[in-house]
């Protein structure tokens, strides 16, 4: 489903990412983790070209591009196969929630006005936020808007959902509402590339998980291997400092 | 030399007869300047040396000279050199002239407005599929807007004010009136405070549709906003 191959990036001297190979079957959850400045945003920025690499290809469903030689066309047919969940001050302030999930799909994916509002209806059902439809995103708690957020990315039914951190900005009492809503989107086999800090998470949701270094792929495995038995050195000394931070690993 | 009312109770009328061409130029080159500064800004973000070599050239011109010497410019300097600005009227060319200058300021606050816009906004518009274009004008520039609006109005205000000088290009505004009637009466306190009166009551009507829209641009005042946040009183 997704396909990276060779990806650089550099931002002027600084050498981000090197030559990152990265598949996502059709269906994976696919956790990555690593340490601060490892090029993790940068990564899944590369994926939907809102940085673009400087060498390397992304495939997404059958579409390559490279940055070589790349239409703006191109991008943005790259950019409607994926969708990205943010930190935070990612819904459109100027839009309620319930426009927040319509509007791309009437700007960008050929909806109708009425049926982008009808779908971005029953999305507000799903997430549990059918009677915030008519609120601002100010008035939202910071768990609310990412679940609108992650509606947003639902409504567009990407090929890939990019997560960044989605609950890194969140008070800890709000993390559990988003990250439930996520797990129902693995068990409904949404593929999935999420970037966390959430250890436990991680090891529950994902069917593969990265650990990433330096701007390269360290290791990847499934979760019992990475946290239970990590081949690499500098995979065992990250897990062992998050498992240690962030209390005990729950198996 | 004693303050005549009854004189300015009598001109008063024949001043404000011509508000509605002091009106018409400040309004159309208003439109005029916000369609341009919209373009400039859309235009500064063009990667292309030339284009913004242009444009800078262009913002410091209008703000670096005065706006009457730029009138004459154009009204005078220009007919000479090129003669198809020899039929342009007095009224066109002050419309002209003044649509120059205040896009120069208008483009400079809408770019303010828009750089303060957080960037989170315009990268979640583009991974949700739009195009730049649908970005800006479905998420940016509304957000601008609210931003813009407070000193989009005192540019518009610098602009009315700046009518007054469209006399001397001949277009028989209110400035150029007052002049007139004060000279044939030489009661020129009573005229000219008229016309500060007029334009007194101007400014500060514009003011109050400022604040009238600055309320309505204002998600966090809106009625459905306020409706669905439970906690607000
Ligand atoms: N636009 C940019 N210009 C210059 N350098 C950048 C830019 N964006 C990121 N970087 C640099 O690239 C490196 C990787 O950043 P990135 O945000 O991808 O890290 P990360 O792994 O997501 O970290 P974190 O866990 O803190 O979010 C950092 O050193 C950062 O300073
Ligand atoms: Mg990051």
């Amino acid at each position: 489903m997704l396909d990276i191959r060779g990806l650089n990036k550099q931002f002027g001297g600084l050498h981000v990412l090197h030559d990152v190979d990265l598949s996502v079957k059709k269906g994976e959850v696919v956790s990555i983790i690593g340490p601060s400045g490892t090029g993790k945003s940068t990564l899944l920025r590369c994926i939907n070209f809102l940085e673009v690499p400087t060498s390397g290809t992304i495939t997404i469903d059958g579409l390559t591009i490279s940055p070589e030689h790349c239409t703006k066309q191109e991008i943005y047919q790259l950019r409607h196969k994926s969708a990205m969940i943010f930190q935070d001050h990612s819904l459109f302030e100027n839009k309620t929630v319930l426009e927040n999930i319509a509007l791309p799909l009437w700007t960008a994916y050929g909806y109708t006005k009425a049926a982008a509002r009808e779908k971005a209806e029953s999305i507000l059902e799903m997430i549990g936020l059918a009677d915030k439809r008519s609120a601002y995103p100010y008035a939202l708690s910071g768990g609310q808007q990412q679940r609108v957020g992650i509606g947003r990315a639902i409504a567009i039914e990407p090929k890939v959902m990019l997560f960044d951190e989605p609950t890194s900005a969140l008070d800890p009492s709000l993390v559990e509402e988003v990250l439930e809503l996520i797990r129902t989107l693995a068990l409904k086999h949404a593929t999935m590339l999420i970037v966390t800090h959430e250890m436990n998470f991680a090891r529950n949701v994902s069917d593969r998980v990265i650990f990433m270094n330096h701007g390269s792929i360290v290791e990847s495995g499934p979760p019992e291997e990475i946290f239970l038995h990590p081949s690499d050195p500098e995979t065992q000394a990250f897990v062992q400092k998050s498992v240690h931070r962030g209390g005990p690993l729950v198996l | 030399m004693n303050f005549d009312i009854e004189y300015v109770v009598r001109v008063f009328p024949s001043i404000l007869k011509y508000l509605p061409v002091t009106l018409e130029i400040a309004f159309l080159s208003g439109t005029i300047a916000m369609l341009l500064s919209i373009c400039i800004v859309l235009l500064r973000r063009v990667p292309s040396r030339i284009l913004q070599a242009v444009l800078n050239f262009y913002l410091d011109f209008f703000r670096g000279t005065p706006v009457v010497v730029q009138l004459f410019f154009l009204y005078y300097g220009l007919a000479q050199l090129f003669p198809i600005f020899k039929n342009l009227s007095g009224f066109s060319a002050a419309v002209i002239g003044l649509s120059l200058n205040a896009s120069s300021y208008m483009s400079e606050s809408i770019r303010g407005a828009v750089q303060s816009v957080h960037r989170r906004q315009t990268e979640a518009g583009l991974a949700c599929g739009l195009t730049h274009l649908q970005v800006m004008q479905h998420i940016v520039f509304p957000q601008a807007a609210k931003v813009a609006v407070p000193t989009l109005v005192n540019d518009f205000i610098g602009l009315m004010k700046s009518t007054s000088v469209a006399f001397v290009l001949g277009v028989r505004d209110v400035m150029a009136q007052t002049k007139m009637l004060g000279g044939s009466s030489y009661r020129y306190f009573e005229c000219y405070f008229v016309a500060i009166i007029i334009y007194f009551i101007l400014t500060k009507l514009i003011h109050c549709f400022q604040k009238w829209l600055e309320r309505k641009l204002d998600v966090t005042t809106r009625k459905e906003g306020a409706a669905c946040s439970t906690s607000e009183a």
